[in-house]
């Protein structure tokens, strides 16, 4: 191969070399060259390698190559080229030899499937293996899988079916024949052998006509060598059955031997591979060789070719000079300068700039930190040492004999010590002080005082001057659309008010559903809570008035519709709103039955069945239907048929309370009960004796009623007291509430009094003597001490017509004990107690008044309250004719009205300060008003200057008294005047009226127009003769007016330019 | 005995104002030398007022040391006392009296 390599190419060929590779397409002048070339250019490649074992089959490769491109081209050049090859490869004188032997169609068969591959220079052949030693595999070694397939061993007829080669015959050789002619070792992967022409024509010699080989023997005979090639057709490629074929000329057997040793070496290459293969795989994958694909030309070359830049001409030559002495002109300075001089100045063309992506610097900072208490020990003790000392330790008071003092008291003037000379010298000084403390008033807050004043003269808030709602209250079950009909404070607690609700019902509906089971209901507002009763007192019948015991605040009794009085106990209902105040909040119903129960724990046991009982029993059928048979059983029925336990909607967590006690039917009222009052301090006996009480007692157990059935009665509330009298704890129906006394009283006509309201004078119970109001206006003062030995005394000792219609009001001053307010109708009165006249009477207001209360600190004040739902403040001191202030309140009529309590302890300015004022309305709405504080703080010297109007009052009312006779006579001399009057004008007129007729007679005749109309006009003036003159110079005005006016015609103007 | 008569006559000439409840005069160790209230009620007033005066004199007298207390009155809700006082080392006493201007005497 060494030899080939350097004596294989041609010193021409050699030559072209350096000119050749760049264009390789510059001078193709034939294929053949060019191939020849690649052969040359891939010779020197491999002699550089100095690699010793370019296969045969290379050179094999590189003639097909060459036969290919001979083929093409022409078969001259590829003989001539094959005589090449044969000149060339020494070593491939068999390859050159088949290739020259003419089996030049066969292997261009071959080639043409390479042809293009035979063009390209990248087709190089490939560098033998070496066939033993592991040796590394050469860098352009091609893999055998991609080398060409092996050449077939048989040729193909025009259909492309196998056909045996020339010179082979195909035969079949049974086993006998292969055993005798040895050629049991061949078979599939070794599938030729060789047999002799003498073994064979021995076999046929042998065994004549049954030889295998017999119908071969001439062929075999005239085979051109020896022994002949034998093939083990194993796929029976042809199709006819036989397993053997022989070639039985030398090409043929040429042929085949190229297959077998192609197929051997590539075996041999495959082992190569597969044991290169394992080699790399055992090596770390970083000193595994890299396989680099040698270059294709993809036509990148040309693009180079093109791109590249070439001088096509001859460079230019340029010489640029400059004088030595024109360097370094003296102009130019050059100096160093500083940096930031530099920056800042106007010649810097890049100025420094912010860049503001630059400019803020972000640091994170990671701190812990915990905060934590110090903590510290610190002890001390005490040391004790030093004892505690009070300071004063004196327990009896230090004194002196009585001589010393004595000697004190007598020691002479001038001398040290002495008291005279004190006493002398301080003297004046106390007296000065004695006397300013008694002509002023040492008492007079002045603070207080000057805050009056600056109410005075600064006219005031908003707020100051009107009377302005703080709050209402209404709830839609038990006060919705029903007459707030009595409003009461609750004595002991702050913001608590309680208001009895009636249906707006007249009498006649009443009577008309009369039987049916209307339970009413008293409401207690807490001004915590607008929306929810703080409780509710149920009660059979409907409630007109209540109070509550001013000196047990948790004792309630209540004047029902019926005449029946019926009474409540709070006590228990007290701790439990107090417990729920605090917290939890009870059950409702329940708890309600539980209190009573609790409550009557307090009193003896025999009465706490009865009331506790009745309300658990459940209704009768007829609730009223009590009648005369039995008074409790009807408290009973009473008792019992009020809807159990709470409503609902929501309000399962008010408590509804049930009464107690209930009086008796047949000895209560019969009529509504109007009026009811507490008499506090008080005992009073059966004949109506009062006796009172300790100061300071603390009991209150007698309340008063009146009632539409002229009876004032008197109650003692202490129930249990009558129960215990001979009665079984368990008769629970003879309980039989009673009143202790009833006072009768008569109307002025000689009727039962329709009682409606009550007036005590607290201060003075024990005379017995009291106000009321009836239905007709009749205001009577009654004595209610039963005089001895008699029974049926008249206990009025007056009885006046103060109004028109109901008496509504009848309150006692809180400042002045004889003056009582009446209202009724329309107009109010001042009424002093045992006068036969009112004070003083008010002028008739326009709507019809509902209530009517004094103000509780200023003693000439007082409010009123009327149909149209205004209240209105009379300021006696300001005016006396007309309120001072109305206010519209609501749309509807107001009902009730009532000013909170103050306790009797507080001042006058405490009680102006917590002033509030319940307005209760005629659909069930309950208002707290507050009132502006020039209404709740009196002026200086009030009540005084309430007096002096009083006086004056009084006084008017002595004069008109006084004048009452002279006015009579003057009356009645004015009658008879008038009288006389009236017949002289009766007679006057009839004489006018004959005269007055003639007139008409000659005027109608002189002005016809107007005639008729004046005829009407005597008709019904006929006595009217003044008139009729004035009527006459009317007319003549009109006419002349009308002419003036151009409005009549011009004859009537004429005419009456004439007249 | 004539000292004592001027004494009388102050103790009458003071009570005759109006409304005037007692008088006391009180010496510096707090000892009622002479009362017209009884005897608890004088105790009472001396042992009190006498603490109270000196507290006062000493409030005027730390305020200002060349001021003095001169005369005290403690207008009460009831009443009012006036104290007197005099403080000079030999004879220091303290007249107290108590009015109530709106009683009649």
């Amino acid at each position: 191969m060494g030899d080939e390599a350097t004596a294989g190419p041609p010193p021409v060929e050699d030559g072209e070399v350096p000119v050749v590779p760049v264009t390789a397409s510059a001078a193709p002048d034939n294929q053949s060259g060019a191939a020849a070339d690649e052969a040359a250019a891939d010779g020197l490649a491999q002699a550089g390698d100095a690699e010793p074992a370019p296969a045969d089959a290379e050179g094999g490769d590189s003639g097909d190559a060459a036969a290919g491109a001979g083929a093409e081209a022409a078969p001259g050049p590829a003989e001539g080229d094959g005589a090449g090859g044969d000149q060339a490869p020494a070593a491939g004188a068999d390859g050159g030899e088949a290739q020259a032997g003419g089996e030049v169609a066969d292997v261009a068969e071959a080639a043409e499937e390479d042809g293009a591959a035979a063009e390209e220079p990248a087709e190089p052949a490939v560098p033998p293996p070496p066939p033993v030693e592991l040796e590394p595999l050469p860098e352009d070694y091609v893999p055998v899988k991609d080398l060409p397939p092996l050449p077939e061993a048989f040729a193909r007829n025009e259909e492309g079916k196998p056909i045996p080669l020339p010179g082979v015959e195909s035969l079949f050789l049974t086993g006998t024949t292969i055993e005798l002619v040895g050629l049991t070792g061949l078979g599939p992967g070794h599938v030729q052998g060789e047999l002799t022409r003498e073994v064979l024509l021995g076999d046929i010699q042998f065994r004549g006509a049954i030889s295998d080989f017999h119908a071969l023997k001439a062929k075999i005979q005239a085979a051109d060598y020896d022994p002949l090639l034998i093939r083990f057709n194993e796929d029976d490629v042809y199709g006819d059955g036989n397993n053997f074929e022989v070639a039985l000329t030398r090409a043929a057997a040429e042929v085949w031997r190229g297959i077998g040793e192609e197929a051997a070496r590539r075996a041999a290459l495959l082992e190569l591979e597969a044991a290169h293969a394992a080699a790399e795989r055992a090596k770390p994958r970083s000193k595994r060789a890299r396989k680099v694909k040698p270059w294709q030309s993809m036509g990148s070359e040309v693009d180079i070719e093109e791109a590249s830049v070439r001088p096509r001409r001859e460079p230019i030559r340029l010489v640029v000079q400059r004088r030595r002495r024109e360097f370094h002109q003296s102009g130019v300075k050059l100096a160093d300068k500083d940096a930031h001089e530099l920056w800042n100045s106007s010649q810097m063309e890049c100025r420094p700039f912010k860049d503001p992506n630059f400019d803020m610097r972000r640091m994170e900072q990671d701190v812990g930190v915990q905060a934590v208490a110090p903590l510290r020990d610190a002890t001390t003790q005490s040391s004790g040492a030093i004892p505690p000392r009070p300071a004063i330790t004196q327990t009896q008071p230090l004194d002196m004999g009585e001589a010393d003092k004595a000697e004190l008291l007598q020691r002479p003037r001038a001398a040290p010590g002495s008291v005279a000379d004190f006493l002398e010298r301080v003297r004046d000084q106390c007296e000065v002080a004695l006397v300013q403390n008694e002509i002023t008033n040492i008492f007079r807050d002045d603070l207080t005082a000057l805050n009056d004043e600056a109410d005075g003269g600064g006219g005031g808030s908003r707020k100051e001057t009107l009377v302005s709602e703080a709050q209402s209250f209404t709830h839609l079950t038990y006060s919705k659309n029903k007459v707030v009909s009595a409003i009461q404070w609750l004595p002991h607690r702050k913001g608590v008010v309680a208001v009895a609700c009636t249906e707006a019902q007249s009498h006649a509906e009443r009577v008309s559903r009369m039987g049916r089971t209307a339970p009413a209901h008293i409401l207690l507002w807490n001004f915590r809570d607008p929306i929810h009763p703080e409780l509710v007192l149920q009660s059979p019948w409907e409630v007109f008035s209540f109070q509550f015991n001013p000196l047990q605040p948790d004792l309630l009794t209540g004047g029902c519709y019926n005449g029946q009085v019926v009474l409540w106990d709070l006590s228990a209902e007290a701790d439990r709103l107090g417990r729920r105040a605090a917290g939890g909040s009870g059950g409702a119903g329940g708890a309600g039955v539980k209190g009573l129960d609790a409550g009557g724990g307090i009193t003896p046991a025999p009465s706490v069945k009865a009331p506790l009982d009745l309300s658990l029993t459940p209704p009768p059928s007829a609730p009223t239907g009590a009648g005369g048979g039995g008074g409790g059983g009807a408290a009973a029925a009473g008792g019992g048929d009020g809807s159990g336990g709470s409503t609902a909607d929501g309000d399962a967590h008010i408590p509804v309370v049930k009464h107690r006690f209930m009086t008796d039917t047949q000895f209560s009222h019969h009529q509504v009960v109007t009026d009811l009052q507490w008499l506090p301090g008080v005992d009073i006996s059966h004949r109506g004796k009062v006796t009172k009480l300790g100061e300071g007692s603390k009991e209150c157990n007698f309340f008063a009623t009146i009632a539409a059935d002229g009876k004032v009665l008197f109650w003692d509330v202490r129930v249990e007291k009558l129960l215990k009298k001979g009665k079984k704890a368990d008769d629970l129906l003879d309980l039989v509430w009673k009143p202790i006394h009833s006072v009768h009283l008569i109307s002025l006509i000689g009727m039962d009094l329709g009682g409606t309201r009550l007036a005590f004078d607290f201060r003075r119970l024990e005379q017995g003597m009291f106000f009321a109001g009836s239905f007709d206006g009749e205001l009577v003062y009654a004595d209610f001490i039963k005089p001895e030995g008699e029974e049926n005394p008249d206990y009025a000792k007056s009885c006046l017509q103060a109004h028109v219609g109901p008496v509504i009001a009848l309150e006692r001053s809180p400042f002045f004990e004889d003056i009582v307010l009446t209202c009724g109708d329309w107009q109010w009165q001042l009424w002093q107690e045992g006068s036969a006249t009112p004070l003083f009477q008010s002028g008739y207001a326009q709507d019809y008044y509902t209530a009517a209360v004094w103000s509780p600190t200023r003693p000439a004040v007082l409010y009123l309250a009327d149909q149209s739902g205004s209240l209105e403040v009379w300021d006696l001191l300001d005016r006396s004719h007309e309120p001072s202030i109305r206010v519209t309140l609501a749309a509807t009529p107001i009902m009730s009205l009532a000013f909170n309590p103050m306790p009797a302890a507080a001042s006058a300015a405490q009680q102006a300060a917590q002033q509030l004022l319940a307005v209760g309305d005629a659909t069930g709405v309950l208002r707290i008003m507050e009132l502006p504080r020039n209404l709740r703080r009196p002026v200086h010297n009030e009540r005084k200057l309430m007096g002096t109007w009083l006086e004056r009052q009084q006084l008017r009312l002595a004069d008109v008294g006084a004048r009452q006779p002279a006015r009579a006579a003057a009356r009645k001399e004015a009658e008879e005047r008038k009288k006389e009057a009236e017949a002289a004008a009766v007679a006057e007129a009839a004489a006018r009226e004959a005269a007055a007729k003639d007139a008409a007679a000659a005027a109608a005749a002189g002005l016809p127009p107007s005639g008729a109309d004046r005829r009407d006009r005597k008709g019904q003036h006929p006595v009217a003769e003044l008139d009729e003159k004035a009527e006459q110079e009317y007319l003549k005005l009109e006419a002349r007016f009308k002419a003036q006016l151009g409005l009549l015609p011009p004859e009537a103007n004429g005419g009456s330019g004439g007249m | 005995m004539v000292d004592v008569a001027a004494v009388d006559e102050t103790f009458k000439r003071l009570q005759s104002h109006k409304g005037v409840l007692g008088i006391i005069v009180i010496n510096a160790d707090g000892i009622a030398i002479r009362t017209t209230f009884d005897n608890d009620l004088t105790v009472q007033y001396a042992a009190l007022v006498s603490h109270f005066t000196v507290k006062a004199r000493s409030a005027v007298k730390k305020l200002d040391g060349d001021n003095d207390l001169k005369f005290l009155r403690i207008r009460s809700k009831k009443h009012e006392i006036m104290i007197a006082p005099e403080f000079e080392k030999s004879h220091e006493y303290y007249l107290v009296v108590v009015q109530d201007p709106s009683k009649e005497t």
